[in-house]
């Protein structure tokens, strides 16, 4: 094993980092916030993983063969990885990972991630043969998930009360040090640790994650320098650290958007003419202005992503057209609001309570619709409520939120007729149509003509008003050094940082 | 006037038997009344409308909990066990906060987390009450206590920032080591959680009225005028003997007011710990409460009751053995 | 456009009107306040007065209960129940409210408890008043008002706390977007405009949350904490001196509420020197008892003294001598006892070692003596002060310590005592000196009244007329209760008592404090339980308690709600009068009756201790009663008064009623009754008219009173 402490981590370097709640799980087959996609990309590591181009480069992998139908791949791992607990990274650890995940019982959180594989098993101990359920283009951008050791995931199901979940053991470069008891965790350098091509030393010795709840203070807290980072600084706070030149701003969670999801299942948004009515009544950029900048979207993407189609013209806020379109829907404008068959027109706009800014938006937007005739109820609702309300019930008229993705931008599952994130209950074979033709090409030329025609015929649907991609920044102290920031997972170089 | 003799004649087996019983009824009293406090949590718990259980996220936790907890038995049995559960310190495990902790060693060690502070609190209400004799000492205790905990924390965090950060950018003072609060624990940040709370749970302005009340009535009691009659005509016998008398009569109310002020110091220590980010009893509560921890949650209400009715047994037993008219009744 | 004309506070990041949002989260703060108040009320103060009324088992049943509600703590309470119930105000309110019954309903317990022990509840009862209403109107809405008052503003200042906090963390007090002052100042510090803790919006929200906190907490202070009186007043250093008392010009004014200061008591000039015994002797209310406060220099605090008083080492005696013993520590622990001083004082000396509340009455007052002679760890004083050492003694227990006294100061260095009475027998052969106090009124050193020698009421013919009241073969058990017929438990406290009132007499019962003259009283009237035959006016009272006799009460303030104006006071007596048929009885000639016309307007508790006697006989006399049992109507009154007070009693009652009195004062009401019964170690044990009172039949107990007097 190669002397893993480089010259440069002689001093005892601390990174503190302010989340708002400590996780409830550290184990990566059950994350369901971004917190814990956070921890696990410290603790834990993939079979590829990104370069700074967000290309994806070998980690855990040492090479991959793809057969000619692209339908077989066989992947040979690096011999020289060892878990933190000294065990050495063998096949047996992916295959029995990737077996967990998909295990039903285990009801595993991550399960979409690992439904492209049909089966693999080991050949050797050090490498590994996967069939995919149908030809991958490039199975590589796939291969991220976190591989566990084999001994946290042999026996199925695994249950989230398992002790792993208070000693998780990764093969990332932190390993958990403690759990404090005033609700921080402390996260050690791995000496172990072997990064990708021959990084293998840790720039930061020790990181803590400090739980920081009231988010209208921590932005004084980096002032303060009681913290080193803010993962995501809220709008007010931008003009305040901009100038301050002791932060830096970095952008993340860049791969992301604002939405108002309908529920087709059931009225009035059933009719698509009165979601086209609602969503010619919003005003986007008034909404937009109180919470910061951002772009306003068509579609289901970024603009900045090559699937953006920037030829589809946005819904005109245009109030006339509204009411034509209602009366259209056979909705009659009263004196207190819109009233079809004797049913006043009255909608809930329902909001996660810990999305930042979102309270602000839901209210702008309620306002607005009132303005205009349509009665509103606002319904803020803590993570449990979100859960079963929104995800399981599907008991909503309206739901304001924002998606974040990975670089894959796979909306698949969001908008396909069976999706499994599909809440807004979209039905179009013609979409689905062209989701599958996207998925079986080969040539990256087609595809991004094919997803660029979903972003359209989406758009027409309307199964949601697209809203913005907000510029949102995280800010670290300028005492960290060398830091380039992972647009989704944060930590993904954080090796590389250096603390002064 | 009237009949005030004691009638019956107590024989001297009698008088040990209800020296004996002067001591048992107040732990018999105590442990009824956090047996009923267990219960009636029980009660609240199962007869409120909506089930916890079905807000958790994980449908084969859901399912297993169910079946744990026998939410599809009839209520009167649910409130049963639960009570059972409840009295033995078999309260499960936990669903959400931490899945599969031992709901017993997680509030244990949350309310010893939070005994230093909440002492403290009970400790600063009550000496400060004690102290703040006179008109205008006691006016400005009650004004204090009209302070809600909450913008008292806020007030002595974010001022204290701001002050110490003045100070700093000014170079008048290196970075003092409890900088930043409520993120660095310490013995600052404990001392502001204990003034928020003594003061901010109106404990101070309850104290200082139940003393001032107290010397009201003492002050017209037949021996303090005999004991202020015979100092005040006889120099040797000085004053301080009237004061020892005054003290030791204001132990019976110290006692009274420690009893009351506690039950309105628990409850504000789940605001206060949770603005000052400090953990324990109340920031647990608040955690399990936030991810529907229904066992967490009545775990930590029913060691809360506990606290206070031992509380209340000590506060009783020291009354008993400070006041002769309650260990020997007449 | 200028912000501030169109929103005077500015507007909040999501651009609503701060100001008008302020006064909307006054909605959640009334609504959630007012179903807490409800509900603690409706549960904790029922409950309370409930407790407080019935006492004994069902009292401390509900006292548990509530102690095991009060346990909970009410905040973690709130979180648990709005885990199942919900979030926002109206569930908040709800919670809260039962978490603070516990609270209410102790506060209200006390104040009933302590009225219940005043005997008010059974003056109500007694005079006819249902228990419901009494224990509803005239306990809880008319004497606890105040606590009803200051519970409800704790109530909601522990509301408004509570809910500005949790509103403020997010998640379980008033969520977005109905407003909260707490989420109002969540929103203002998390989106403000970089000014941080200086915009508006962040300060309205605070100023409104202190504003309303501090009035609510003005509103829940008890008036104890207003008037706080100086237990540590530094006062003048004196020069003393084992010599004699002098003092001259004693005045006490009240200067508290008017500014010249009404003057209470004047006492010209007072000289006493050791061995001496002076008596200050004047009517009830003249102020004796200031005057000799003053001298010991302990006037009450909202008093002023003056004149020019040097004093020896003194002991002052309370006139309750159980109230002079510090109640924490034993006798031997505040008295010097050596045998000398036992033997003055006459205390048993193996009691030293009890503490005051376990010694009997005569116990307590010789212990009082023994204390104020030989004090723990001061000399013996030079001057004894005693304020009506004698006043509720019986006579045999009065001369007793009159004799202690007398012996003390003739001990060698005994000191000088000065002692305050109204009771002009006890004088002769026991007091050196007598100093007149006047009342402020009569100008001092006139010549105390002579007693008016007492009209002997006119001989009756009582044979032909069957008795008002009768009793034979009567057991009592002491101690209240629902069921009289029943037979009480334990040993009854008096066997077979015989006795009968005719219409137009007036009956006398005397005994010794504690020999059951209370006790026999309620049970004639149906509150005691008793077996034995007893009839009154033709049926037995033990069934439904018969309206036609009324009790008048020693405090004759305990059947007058102090509440209530006069006239609406008689006004329900007159209610009472009317369901029984009596004619042409009303207020206002009751009034003209007692002569209290002029002071029709004024509440019970203004009036004066005999105009309250007055109020209670129009009571009486409205409620149409035709038999009175009075328990000790001329305690604590001179020979004068006492005459007055008995034929007052007997003008309202009129020729055709029957009157009972009981008294330990058998010289006082021997030459105001037609007929005297004795009560002595639980029997009737003397029954004699007043006429052949010295006849040599008397029961040697009979005789031993008769001398005593």
């Amino acid at each position: 094993m190669s002397v893993a402490l480089a010259a440069g981590t002689a001093g005892a370097s601390q990174l503190r980092y302010a989340e708002d709640q400590t996780p409830a799980i550290v184990n990566p087959l059950f994350t369901s916030s971004m917190t814990e996609t956070r921890v696990a990309e410290l603790l834990f590591q993939s079979l590829y993983t990104d370069d700074h181009t967000l290309a994806a480069v070998p980690q855990l992998a040492e090479s991959g063969e793809l057969s000619a139908d692209r339908q077989h791949m066989t992947v040979r791992l690096r011999e020289d990885i060892t878990w933190q607990d000294g065990s050495p990274f063998t096949a047996r650890d992916v295959v029995l990972t990737v077996k967990a995940m998909k295990d039903p019982a285990t009801a595993s959180t991550e399960a979409a991630r690992v439904s492209f594989i049909a089966d693999l098993r080991e050949s050797g101990t050090s490498a590994v043969e996967f069939d995919f359920v149908r030809p991958e283009l490039r199975p590589e951008d796939k291969l991220t998930f976190k591989i566990l050791p084999a001994a946290a995931v042999q026996t199925l199901p695994v249950k989230r009360t398992s002790p792993f979940r208070l000693n998780p053991i990764g093969t990332g470069p932190w390993s958990l040090s403690k759990f404090n008891d005033d609700n921080s965790i402390s996260f050690a350098a791995n000496p172990g640790y072997k990064g990708v091509d021959g990084k293998d030393d840790v720039g930061i010795s020790q990181i803590v994650l400090k739980e920081v709840a009231d988010k209208n203070y921590q932005a004084k807290l980096l002032l303060y320098e009681s913290v080193d980072a803010l993962v995501r600084v809220l709008p007010r706070d931008l003009a305040m650290l901009q100038s301050n030149r002791k932060v830096e701003l970095y952008p993340y969670q860049t791969n992301s958007w604002w939405y108002g999801g309908f529920n087709l299942q059931r009225a009035p948004f059933d009719d698509p003419k009165v979601r086209q009515a609602v969503s010619q009544m919003l005003d986007v950029p008034d909404m937009l202005a109180p919470i910061g900048t951002g772009e306003l979207i068509t579609g289901p993407y970024v603009p900045s992503s090559p699937y953006y189609n920037h030829a589809t013209k946005p819904w005109p806020h245009d109030a006339a057209g509204a009411s034509t379109l209602l009366n259209a829907a056979g909705y009659q404008r009263g004196s207190d609001g819109w009233y079809k068959a004797g049913k006043k027109l009255s909608i809930t706009v329902s909001a996660h309570r810990s999305l930042e800014s979102a309270q602000e938006v839901t209210i702008n937007l309620q306002s607005q619709l009132q303005a205009q005739g349509v009665e509103v109820a606002i319904n803020f609702l803590d993570d449990p409520q979100w859960r079963q309300q929104v995800w399981r019930d599907r008991n909503f008229d309206f739901v304001l939120s924002q998606w974040t993705f990975d670089r894959n931008e796979d909306i698949r599952e969001q908008f396909y007729s069976t999706g499994s994130r599909n809440l807004t209950g979209l039905k179009d074979a013609e979409l689905d149509k062209l989701f599958d033709t996207a998925r079986s090409t080969a040539d990256p030329v087609v595809r991004k003509a094919t997803f660029r025609q979903v972003h359209q015929r989406v758009h027409d649907d309307m199964p949601m008003v697209f809203l913005w991609t907000l510029d949102s920044y995280a800010a670290l102290s300028t005492r960290v050094k060398n830091v380039t920031v992972h647009p989704f997972a944060f930590f993904t170089w954080a090796n590389e940082w250096q603390m002064q | 006037m009237g009949e005030r003799v004691a009638d019956a004649v107590s024989t001297a087996a009698e008088r040990t038997a209800t020296r004996r019983a002067s001591w048992l009824t107040p732990v018999a009293g105590g442990a009824l009344a956090w047996v009923g406090a267990v219960l009636l949590v029980q009660v609240l718990v199962a007869l409120a409308p909506g089930d916890a259980v079905d807000t958790l996220p994980d449908p084969a936790l859901r399912a297993q909990l169910a079946l744990d907890w026998g939410l599809g038995r009839p209520v009167w049995e649910r409130i049963l066990t639960g009570t059972v559960h409840g009295i033995t310190g078999a309260w499960g495990s936990s669903w959400t906060v931490q899945p599969g902790a031992d709901v017993a060693g997680m509030v244990g060690a949350a309310v010893v987390k939070s005994a230093p502070v909440l002492l403290g609190a009970w400790t600063l209400a009550v000496v400060v009450g004690l102290v703040a004799r006179g008109r205008t000492a006691l006016q400005a205790a009650t004004a204090a206590s009209a302070l809600p905990v909450l913008l008292l924390t806020l007030g002595l965090t974010q001022g204290t920032n701001a002050a110490v950060w003045y100070g700093m950018q000014r170079g008048w003072w290196p970075r003092p080591s409890f900088f930043a609060l409520p993120t660095e624990p310490g013995w600052v940040r404990d001392a502001v959680v204990i003034a928020a709370l003594g003061i901010g749970s109106g404990a101070l302005g309850e104290v200082a009225a139940r003393f001032a009340a107290a010397d009201a009535a003492l002050s017209e009691a037949g021996f303090v005028l005999a004991a202020r009659a015979r100092s005040g005509s006889d120099p040797a016998h000085t004053s301080s003997a009237v004061r020892q008398l005054l003290w030791r009569h204001r132990v019976v109310p110290l006692l009274e007011a420690s009893h009351a002020v506690f039950s309105p110091l628990v409850g504000g220590l789940v605001i206060v710990e949770r603005l000052c980010a400090r953990p324990g009893a109340g920031d647990l509560l608040w955690r399990a409460v936030a991810v529907r921890d229904v066992p967490v949650a009545t775990g930590v209400v029913v060691a809360l009751a506990g606290c206070t009715a031992a509380i209340s047994v000590a506060v009783e037993l020291a009354r008993r053995a400070w006041d002769p008219r309650l260990r020997h009744p007449a | 456009m200028n912000p501030l004309s169109l929103h005077p506070l500015g507007t909040d990041a999501v651009g609503r009107d701060v100001a008008l949002r302020l006064i909307a989260a006054a909605k959640p703060l009334l609504l959630g306040g007012g179903i807490a108040i409800a509900v603690a009320f409706t549960t904790g103060v029922s409950l309370g007065a409930v407790a407080g009324a019935r006492g004994g088992r069902i009292g401390q049943a509900i006292r548990a209960a509530a102690t095991s509600v009060a346990a909970i703590p009410a905040i973690p309470l709130v979180l648990v129940l709005g885990l199942e119930i919900g979030q926002g105000a109206a569930p908040l309110g709800l919670a809260w409210g039962l978490a603070c019954a516990p609270g209410v309903g102790m506060a209200i317990f006390h104040r009933v408890d302590a009225l219940r022990r005043e005997d008010r509840l059974l003056a109500l009862v007694a005079h006819g008043v249902p228990t419901w209403r009494a224990v509803a109107v005239h306990l809880v809405w008319n004497n606890a008002r105040d606590v009803l008052r200051m519970q409800a503003a704790r109530v909601l200042a522990g509301f408004l706390a509570m809910e500005s906090a949790l509103s403020y963390l997010g998640s379980a007090g008033v969520a977005e977007p109905e407003a909260s002052w707490g989420n109002m100042l969540a929103m203002a510090m998390r989106s403000g405009d970089g000014a941080g803790a200086a915009s508006l919006p962040v300060i309205a929200p605070v100023v409104a949350i202190v504003g309303v906190s501090a009035l609510l907490w003005r509103a829940a202070q008890g008036p104890a904490v207003r008037a706080v009186p100086g237990l540590h007043e530094r006062r003048a250093p004196q020069e003393l001196h084992d010599g004699d008392l002098a003092a001259t010009n004693i005045e006490v004014r009240n200067a508290v509420r008017t500014a010249d200061g009404r003057r209470l008591a004047h006492l010209d000039a007072l000289h006493a020197h050791p061995g001496e015994v002076v008596a200050l002797i004047g009517p009830s209310g003249a102020g004796k008892s200031l005057i000799l406060r003053a001298i010991a220099g302990i006037v009450p605090a909202a008093l002023t003294a003056s004149g020019r008083i040097t004093r020896p080492r003194l002991a002052w005696v309370a006139q309750d001598a159980r109230a002079s013993l510090d109640p924490l520590r034993t006798v031997r622990a505040q008295a010097d006892a050596g045998p000398e001083a036992l033997k003055l004082s006459g205390f048993p000396a193996a009691r030293l070692d009890a503490f005051p509340h376990a010694l009997s009455g005569g116990e307590a007052q010789r212990a009082a003596l023994l204390v104020a002679v030989a004090p723990r760890g001061a000399p013996p004083p030079a001057l004894l002060l005693a304020d009506e050492p004698t006043t509720g003694l019986d006579p045999r227990a009065r001369r007793s310590l009159t004799r202690a006294l007398r012996a003390l100061t003739r001990s060698e260095a005994g000191p000088a005592v000065l002692f305050v009475t109204h009771d002009q027998r006890l004088l002769p052969g026991f007091a050196d000196r007598i100093v007149p106090v006047g009342s402020s009124e009569t100008p001092p050193g006139a010549p105390a009244p002579l007693a008016p020698s007492p009209r002997a009421p006119s001989p009756l013919d009582l044979t032909s007329t069957t008795p008002l009241l009768a009793a034979s073969g009567l057991c009592v058990w002491p101690g209240l209760t629902r069921s009289p017929r029943r037979t009480g438990r334990g040993a009854p406290l008096l066997r077979g008592i015989d006795l009968h009132v005719h219409a137009g007499e007036t009956v006398c019962l005397v005994g010794e404090s504690g020999s059951g003259k209370t006790s026999l009283l309620r049970a004639l009237n149906g509150l005691c339980a008793s077996n034995g035959t007893l009839t009154l006016l033709g049926a037995d009272p033990r069934g439904e308690p018969s309206r036609r006799t009324q009790m008048l009460w020693q405090d004759p303030g305990t059947s007058l709600d102090p509440t209530l104006p006069l006239h609406r006071l008689l006004a329900i007596s007159e209610r009472l009068g009317r369901e029984r048929d009596t004619v042409g009885r009303t207020v206002d000639e009751a009034l003209r009756k007692v002569d209290l016309v002029h002071r029709a307007k004024a509440l019970a508790s203004e009036l004066s201790g005999g105009e309250q006697r007055r109020a209670s006989l129009a009571q009486i006399w409205l409620t149409g009663a035709r038999v009175v049992l009075a328990d000790e109507p001329t305690a604590g009154l001179d020979a004068a008064r006492a005459a007055e007070a008995l034929t007052l009693l007997r003008a309202i009652v009129g020729a055709e009623g029957g009157i009972l009195v009981a008294s330990h004062d058998l010289t006082q009401v021997l030459p105001l009754c037609h007929r005297v019964y004795v009560l002595h170690e639980g029997a009737c044990v003397d029954a004699f008219a007043p006429s052949d009172a010295a006849d040599a039949a008397r029961h040697p107990f009979t005789r031993d009173l008769l001398d005593a007097g």
